[in-house]
C-alpha cells in the first residue's frame, strides 16, 4: 500500500513537471534548453562613417536571424574609449567580440583581457598587430584596393603626375591600401608623391589637412591627383579643392564604394572608388562567430575582394 | 607619591594617548567617508548626435564639459559609458531602469520623455529649481523650458533645441522668375508659388518640377497655431475647424502634383522649390565640408516656415532633454551637473561650436560670438537666418503636449490622415470620426 502510494506520488510529480515545462515552453518559445541566447559585442572605430554602419548591419542581420543579441559601440576614434568598451563587453559576458580597431597596436591590452576572459575576438575591416591574440580576421583585400586606384591613375595620366596622399597610419587597412598604391606607382619615375598627411579617415579632418596642403603647395608643383585611404577622406579632399582652389581636373580616389562617393563619381567630381562590401564582411564575420562557438574549424584570415567603380563602369556594390 | 600610584598614573596617561589616537583615526575615517568623500555621478548618453546629420566632435564638447565641471567640483567625478549608438540607447536605458541600474542623470530622447515622465522614472525638478537661488530658468527660451514639462511640472531641462525652417531652392525660383518669399510669408504665398512652379518642364506629359516635398499635415497644423490635444492628453482636438483647415490646405498642395509622387531624389536633383528642414540640417549642409555631400548643385537658403491664418512662421520644436533619475542617491550632485550642462554660458556656447543644434540660453544666441558663428551661413552677405529670427522661431514654435499615449495617438492619426489626403475623402467627416476614435482611445 505504501509502495503504491509512493509510486503514485512520483508519477504524479513527473506528470506535473512535464506539464509545467510544456507550459513554460509555450510562454517562452525561444528558450532552448541547454542553449542560452547568445550575446555579441562589437566596437567600431567610427560610426560617423557610413561604411561601419553597413558593416554593423551585416553582423546584426545574421545575429538577429539566429535570435542573438548584438551590442554595438562607437569608439569615436579614441583608443582609450575602445579599450574601456572591450572591458565593458567582457563584464557583460558577451560570447564573442567583433573588433574594428582604432589603433592596430595600442589595442593590445584589450585583446589580452578578452583572451584571459576566454572570449573569442573577431577582427573586422582592419587587422591588429598582435594577430595571435585574436581568433579570426575578416577584411577586404585592402592592398588590391590601393593597386586598383593606382592602375586607374596610371592609365589616365599616362604614367606621369604629382600625387598627394591622405593616409591613416594607425589603421592597418589604410596602411595596406596606401602600400598597394605606392608599390604600383613606384615603377613610374614620372609619378611623384609630393605631399602626404594623416586624415584619421575622417571627412572633416581631411578637408582641413587638404586645404593646408593646397595652400602650402601653391608655389610648388601642382597636385594632379589625391589618393585617399577611404571615401570620407576623398569627400573631404573634394571639399577642400572646391572651397580653396576651385580648380577642376584634380583626380581624386577613394576606397569604400559608399553611396556618397558613387554620387560624386556620377557627377564627375570624384574619379573612382575601390568598392568594399561591408554587409558581406559583417555577415561573414557573424557566420564565422557562430561556427567558432559551435566548435567548428574556421579560417583565421578571410579576405573579401574589392572592385573599382569609375564613371565609365559604374558597377554598384 | 607611592610607586603604585605612579604606575597607575602612567597607565592612565598611556590609555589617554591610545584613546586620543583611536579618536583621531576614527575621526579621520568618518571625515573622509561623510564629509570629504568623492561622489561618482553616472551620466547616461549616446554617441554622436540627436540630429540626422554627420557628427564627429560632439564627444569633444561633452568630455570638455565634464572636465570643467569636475575642476569646479573636485568632490564629484562624472562617468559615462561611451559609444552607445543612438538607435540602441532607448532600449539600453530601459533595460538599465528595469534592473534599477540606470544612471543618476541621463539624456532623454524625444520619443522617451512622455513614457519616463509618466512612470515616475524622472525626478520632478520643481523643488530643486525653486530652492536654488543660483538658477534662473528665465534665461532660457520659454519653449525650451516648456519642452521639459510634463503635466505642468518640470521633469527635464533642454540642453539644445532644433527649430523647423523652410528650405528654398533659390536656383529654381530664379529660373521661374520668382523672388524669395518674405520672412512673414503666408500659406497663400506658399500655395501660389507652388502652383506656379509645379509643371512639366520637358513637355513629356509628366510633371517633373514640384512646389514642395515633405510639408506634412502636422506642420500645417502647427504653422496654423493649433494643438492637437489638450495639455494633459485627456481630449483630442482633431475636429477643431482650424485643424480641419490645416488638413484641407495640405490636401490642396497635394492636388497640385496631380498624383505624381515627389520624393527626396527629386529634391536632391533640384526639381523641388521648398522643403521643411530642421535648423540642424541647415547648419550641417550649408557650409563645407558637408556641403560637398548634399545640395551643392544649386543655390539654396533657409527661411521661416509660411504661417497659416491663425498661426506663426514656426513649426514644431525638437529638444535634447536631460533628466535626473527619481532613484538617484546623488540628487544634489546630479542637479549641479544638470544645471551646468543647460545653464552654463560656456557649455551653451559649445553647442554653437560643436553641435548642429541651437543653444537654449537666450544670452548666448544673442551674443556677439553667436553673430560670428551665424555669419558662416550667410557668406554672400544676404542674411536670412540671424539671431533675432532664430529667437523668434524658437519662441513661436509649438511644443507638443507630453502625455503617455501621445505617440500612439499620432500614429493612429497619421495613418488615417494619409489615406484622407491621398484618397480624396471628405475632410470634415473623416476628421470628426478620427477625433471620436482618439477620444475613445484616450479614455481607455
Amino acid at each position: 500500500m505504501l509502495k503504491k502510494s509512493i509510486i503514485g506520488i512520483v508519477v504524479g510529480f513527473i506528470v506535473v513537471c512535464i506539464a509545467f515545462l510544456g507550459f513554460y515552453k509555450q510562454l517562452n518559445p525561444q528558450a532552448h534548453f541547454g542553449k542560452k541566447r547568445l550575446k555579441f559585442g562589437a566596437t567600431y572605430m567610427n560610426m560617423n562613417n557610413p561604411f561601419f554602419i553597413k558593416l554593423n548591419e551585416g553582423i546584426k542581420q545574421v545575429v538577429e536571424e539566429q535570435n542573438g543579441k548584438l551590442i554595438a559601440l562607437d569608439s569615436q576614434l579614441e583608443i582609450d574609449k575602445q579599450i574601456s568598451q572591450v572591458e565593458d563587453l567582457i563584464m557583460q559576458k558577451v560570447d564573442v567580440i567583433f573588433l574594428n580597431p582604432v589603433d592596430w597596436k595600442k589595442i593590445k591590452p584589450a585583446l589580452i583581457k578578452a583572451k584571459n576572459a576566454h572570449i573569442p575576438v573577431i577582427v573586422i575591416d582592419s587587422p591588429v598587430f598582435d594577430y595571435s591574440l585574436v581568433d579570426v580576421t575578416v577584411v577586404s583585400d585592402n592592398y588590391s584596393a590601393g593597386v586598383l586606384c593606382a592602375v586607374d591613375f596610371i592609365n589616365r595620366s599616362k604614367g606621369r603626375g604629382n600625387i598627394a596622399i591622405l593616409e591613416h597610419p594607425t589603421a592597418k587597412s589604410a596602411i595596406d591600401r596606401i602600400q598597394g598604391f605606392e608599390d604600383t606607382i613606384s615603377k613610374y619615375k614620372d609619378i611623384k608623391i609630393i605631399a602626404r598627411q594623416s586624415s584619421n579617415g575622417q571627412l572633416e579632418v581631411a578637408m582641413r589637412v587638404m586645404e593646408d596642403m593646397l595652400k602650402s603647395n601653391s608655389n610648388k608643383a601642382d597636385i594632379n591627383a589625391i589618393m585617399c585611404l577611404n571615401d570620407p577622406t576623398a569627400l573631404g579632399a573634394l571639399a577642400a579643392v572646391e572651397n580653396t582652389i576651385k580648380k577642376p581636373g584634380i583626380l581624386i580616389y577613394g576606397i569604400d564604394g559608399s553611396d556618397d562617393a558613387i554620387k560624386m563619381i556620377e557627377n564627375g567630381k570624384l574619379t573612382a572608388t575601390a568598392a568594399q562590401f561591408p554587409v558581406k564582411i559583417g555577415s561573414i564575420a557573424a557566420e564565422t562567430a557562430y561556427k567558432k562557438l559551435k566548435g567548428e574549424k574556421v579560417e583565421n584570415y578571410i579576405k573579401v575582394p574589392v572592385e573599382l567603380i569609375t564613371k565609365e563602369n559604374m558597377v554598384y556594390p | 607619591m607611592t610607586s603604585s600610584k605612579h604606575v597607575k598614573s602612567k597607565k592612565t596617561i598611556i590609555l589617554l594617548i591610545i584613546a586620543l589616537l583611536c579618536g583621531s583615526i576614527l575621526g579621520g575615517y568618518l571625515y573622509n567617508k561623510y564629509i570629504n568623500r568623492t561622489i561618482v555621478l553616472e551620466f547616461g548618453t549616446f554617441a554622436g548626435t540627436m540630429y540626422n546629420v554627420p557628427d564627429w566632435q560632439s564627444f569633444i564638447a561633452l568630455d570638455a564639459a565634464i572636465e570643467k565641471f569636475e575642476k569646479a567640483n573636485p568632490n564629484i567625478v562624472v562617468n559615462y559609458k561611451s559609444g552607445i549608438l543612438r538607435g540602441d540607447y532607448s532600449e539600453r536605458l530601459t533595460q538599465d531602469i528595469l534592473k534599477s541600474e540606470e544612471p543618476d542623470i541621463f539624456t532623454v530622447l524625444p520619443g522617451d520623455f512622455n513614457t519616463f515622465a509618466s512612470i515616475g522614472e524622472l525626478k520632478n525638478l520643481d523643488l530643486l529649481i525653486k530652492s536654488d537661488n543660483n538658477f534662473d530658468l528665465s534665461k532660457q527660451y520659454n519653449n525650451a523650458v516648456k519642452s521639459g514639462k510634463y503635466q505642468d511640472s518640470q521633469f527635464a531641462l533642454a540642453k539644445e533645441v532644433d527649430p523647423e525652417l523652410m528650405f528654398v531652392n533659390k536656383t529654381l525660383l530664379k529660373k521661374e522668375g520668382i523672388g524669395l518669399p518674405s520672412e512673414n510669408w503666408t500659406w497663400k504665398d506658399f500655395y501660389e508659388i507652388c502652383k506656379k512652379v509645379t509643371r512639366d518642364t520637358d513637355k513629356d506629359g509628366k510633371i517633373d518640377q514640384f512646389g514642395e516635398v515633405g510639408f506634412s499635415w502636422q506642420q500645417a497644423v502647427y504653422t496654423n497655431g493649433q494643438q492637437l490635444f489638450d495639455l494633459n492628453g485627456n481630449k483630442a482636438n482633431f475636429n477643431n475647424e482650424d485643424v480641419i483647415e490645416s488638413i484641407k490646405f495640405v490636401a490642396s498642395l497635394n492636388k497640385l502634383n496631380q498624383n505624381f509622387i515627389v520624393n527626396a531624389t527629386d529634391f536632391d536633383n533640384s526639381k523641388v522649390a521648398f522643403s521643411p528642414f530642421p535648423f540642424s540640417t541647415f547648419r550641417a549642409y550649408k557650409v563645407y565640408p558637408y556641403k560637398v555631400m548634399k545640395y551643392g548643385e544649386f543655390e539654396w537658403e533657409c527661411i521661416k516656415l509660411p504661417k497659416g491664418p491663425k498661426g506663426n512662421n514656426a513649426g514644431e520644436l525638437n529638444s535634447l532633454l536631460i533628466g535626473i533619475s527619481s532613484r538617484t542617491k546623488h540628487e544634489k550632485e546630479a542637479w549641479q551637473f544638470l544645471k551646468f550642462l543647460t545653464n552654463n554660458t560656456d557649455i551653451q556656447m559649445d553647442v554653437l561650436k560643436y553641435s548642429h543644434g541651437m543653444p537654449v540660453l537666450k544670452g548666448v544666441v544673442e551674443s556677439n560670438e553667436a553673430d560670428k558663428e551665424l555669419l558662416k551661413y550667410n557668406l554672400d552677405g544676404n542674411v536670412f537666418i540671424n539671431k533675432k529670427s532664430l529667437g523668434e522661431v524658437v519662441e513661436q514654435s509649438i511644443v507638443t503636449p507630453k502625455f503617455h499615449k501621445y505617440d500612439e495617438c499620432m500614429d493612429i492619426a497619421d495613418k488615417e490622415i494619409f489615406q484622407l489626403i491621398n484618397g480624396g475623402k471628405d475632410v470634415d467627416l473623416t476628421m470628426s470620426k478620427l477625433n471620436s476614435k482618439l477620444n475613445n482611445f484616450l479614455k481607455k
